[in-house]
């Protein structure tokens, strides 16, 4: 299982790197491979590919601002959520997300 | 992690005692002043209790982490309390480690912006906030931000 996630908040200084680093540990527990993009004071960092796109299950969209580039993303599957519930418990933020896919 | 630009032990207070999340903030605001980190304590305030009330700042897990970019910052600083006992940071639940993350709005300055980003990652490793309950003093509070090496993510 491919996951793809951005992250973004509103300063881009916390949320935005508590909610990458949250998500990218319990995929990997999970043993599900996963790219965040950060958006954040440091603007764009950990930059999504097209290809990523391409070979994603799952888009994890994180962003509590408006997202960056979202047009690249159109054709995700897209679990919509927030930084703060990501942070607050990715574990099942994640595994929603790939019920989502599941039950497709 | 280079951090002494923004922290060091006058900073921290690891056993706070403080009845509500405000005295809270006044007194790591009391400690960014009482180190010259400042230059309008009133203004700076202001901009930290706006973005409260704009998003949540508690984060689960005890921990909260007000911030504010600011023009009344003089040099972005962090700030560290460990509580004596909880408080009630909003509606949702109490915290006793704050963070307050204070940022220079008019000095775009990188390296500290990775600073807080790798810190913000810290924040949300079980293994760092244990080490923060464990360490007695304020010094070793800066070793451990600064010498830590968290699981490669």
């Amino acid at each position: 299982m491919k996951i793809i996630a951005v992250t973004s908040c509103p300063m881009g200084m916390a949320h935005t790197y508590m909610a990458s680093a949250a998500l990218k540990r319990s995929a990997k527990k999970k043993g599900y491979e996963i790219k965040v993009e950060t958006q954040g004071s440091m603007g764009i960092r950990d930059k999504i590919s097209k290809e990523e796109i391409q070979n994603a299950d799952i888009l994890i969209l994180a962003t509590d601002v408006a997202t960056l580039e979202p047009e690249r993303f159109k054709d995700s599957i897209t679990y919509k959520t927030t930084t703060s519930k990501i942070i607050r418990n990715a574990d099942s933020i994640v595994d929603e997300a790939i019920n989502l896919v599941e039950n497709k | 992690m280079k951090i002494h630009e923004m922290i060091n032990p006058k900073l921290i207070n690891i056993n706070m005692k403080a009845d509500s999340k405000n005295e809270v903030i006044s007194k790591l605001i009391y400690l960014l002043e009482k180190d010259g980190r400042l230059l309008d304590k009133e203004q700076f305030t202001k901009d930290v209790m706006e973005r409260e009330d704009s998003m949540s700042t508690n984060m689960g897990a005890m921990i909260a982490i007000p911030h504010a970019k600011s023009k009344a910052v003089r040099k972005s600083s962090v700030v560290f309390a460990h509580l004596e006992s909880p408080v009630e940071w909003n509606e949702e639940g109490k915290v006793d480690l704050v963070f307050l993350l204070a940022i220079n709005e008019a000095q775009h300055n990188v390296s500290h912006l990775e600073t807080i980003a790798t810190l913000a990652t810290y924040l949300v490793d079980d293994d760092f906030k244990k080490a923060l309950y464990d360490i007695k003093d304020a010094a070793s509070i800066v070793k451990l931000i600064e010498n830590y090496k968290g699981e490669e993510l």
